[in-house]
């Protein structure tokens, strides 16, 4: 009898690619393995802690759901000194 | 439009990752205006009558402080008015400047400029050399307490965030100085310090500053890219990212460390005549080094 594991392969596999997507980060084109704006930020490097996230100039919370070609623009957080 | 959404239903801008809550824009304010209001009752920072000088340096925090004690004078009888102290960085505090007095021309309160140039005699790109942030923080709070107290400030108010005092706690811990940690101050020419922002992290300061067209100055200070708060910040900041709630347990622990210092014996500068541990302060070691140049 094949195990759970073994007959989900193939769904696995598909999820993992279905979650990949390019969207546009302060201009610069990212491909993010995820789906939401913090699976974006670690795609693109950069500390979710030191940025806010806005889409078409509203605010969004960093579990939101991103989509393929989102634009999103960056709030530096981090003190000017 | 957010898919994520708010307790009260309407679409989130903000998540508060320890917590896991969703918070709308309304929400977000009403949450950071009663954590104001909390810390200023519950420490007394203000009374009735008090002329507050606020430390107001353009950008975010300073911005935001301003804000919501112009809210604040409108439910306590107090005054308050902004002091700005002008470094003299080309292209980051002249533009800064321009914010500051722009809302305070807004909201109609006295704004007041003093510059390192005139008050110590150089600004900071003259100053050719290293420790550009020592000597900077040095004379900021140097200028920032001699000319409220001049102006008559019961106290001072600085826009230091959760963010800035988990920094300062883990300074402290890295230098081995656990008295600096809480310090009694032995004289009456300090101008009370107070911190109302203390417990709001950086990162909902600027969702306020956006969600309420606070405007702030976006600049990067030019001589903070290396220095050991930075260092410090973003190590604290990887925490953050990856064990939540890791700012408010630093800051907590400071609270708790019950280490006190006792008074200094605080005397008055031989040179300038204000408060000083040592017969001549800081300052005017530095300013020593400054005119050298």
């Amino acid at each position: 009898m094949p195990s759970y594991a073994t007959l989900a392969f193939p769904f696995n596999l598909f999820i993992a690619v279905t979650f990949k997507m390019k969207v546009k980060i302060n201009g610069k084109s990212v491909v993010v393995r995820g789906k939401t704006v913090k699976d974006a930020l670690n795609s693109a490097k950069i500390n979710p802690e030191t940025v806010l996230v806005k889409r078409k100039g509203q605010l969004m919370p960093h579990d939101e759901i991103i989509k393929d070609n989102d634009v999103l623009e960056l709030i530096a957080v981090i003190s000017g000194g | 439009m957010n898919s994520q959404k708010c307790n009260c239903g309407k679409a989130a801008v903000y998540l508060r990752v320890n917590e896991g809550r969703h918070y709308c824009g309304l929400c977000l304010t009403r949450q950071i205006e009663r954590n104001f209001t909390r810390t200023v009752s519950k420490e007394n920072m203000v009374k009735k009558g008090d002329n507050i000088a606020i430390g107001v340096s353009g950008g975010k925090d300073s911005m935001v402080l301003l804000h919501l004690m112009d809210k604040l004078r409108k439910k306590v009888p107090i005054k308050i008015f902004a002091i700005t102290i002008d470094e003299g960085i080309k292209d980051y505090r002249n533009k800064s400047i321009v914010v500051v007095t722009d809302l305070t021309k807004t909201i109609g309160i006295e704004h007041h400029v003093f510059s390192f140039k005139d008050e110590i005699g150089a600004s900071l790109d003259e100053l050719k050399e290293s420790k550009f942030c020592t000597k900077c923080g040095v004379f900021r709070r140097y200028l920032l307490n001699k000319k409220s107290r001049e102006l008559g400030a019961t106290k001072l108010a600085v826009g230091h965030n959760l963010d800035d005092e988990s920094q300062s706690i883990m300074m402290n811990v890295m230098r081995g100085d656990a008295g600096r940690i809480k310090r009694k101050s032995g004289s009456n020419k300090f101008v009370p310090r107070i911190k109302p922002l203390k417990n709001i992290a950086e990162k909902e300061l600027v969702a306020y500053a956006i969600v309420n067209n606070i405007p702030y100055f976006e600049g990067e200070c030019p001589y903070s890219l290396d220095n050991v708060r930075r260092d410090v910040q973003t190590i604290i900041n990887e925490m953050e990212a990856k064990h939540p709630g890791t700012k408010n347990q630093i800051v907590k622990f400071g609270e708790k460390v019950t280490f006190v210092k006792e008074p200094q014996d605080i005397k008055d500068c031989l040179k300038c005549g204000e408060p000083s541990s040592q017969e001549v302060c800081k300052a005017c070691q530095l300013r020593g080094e400054v005119k050298k140049i």
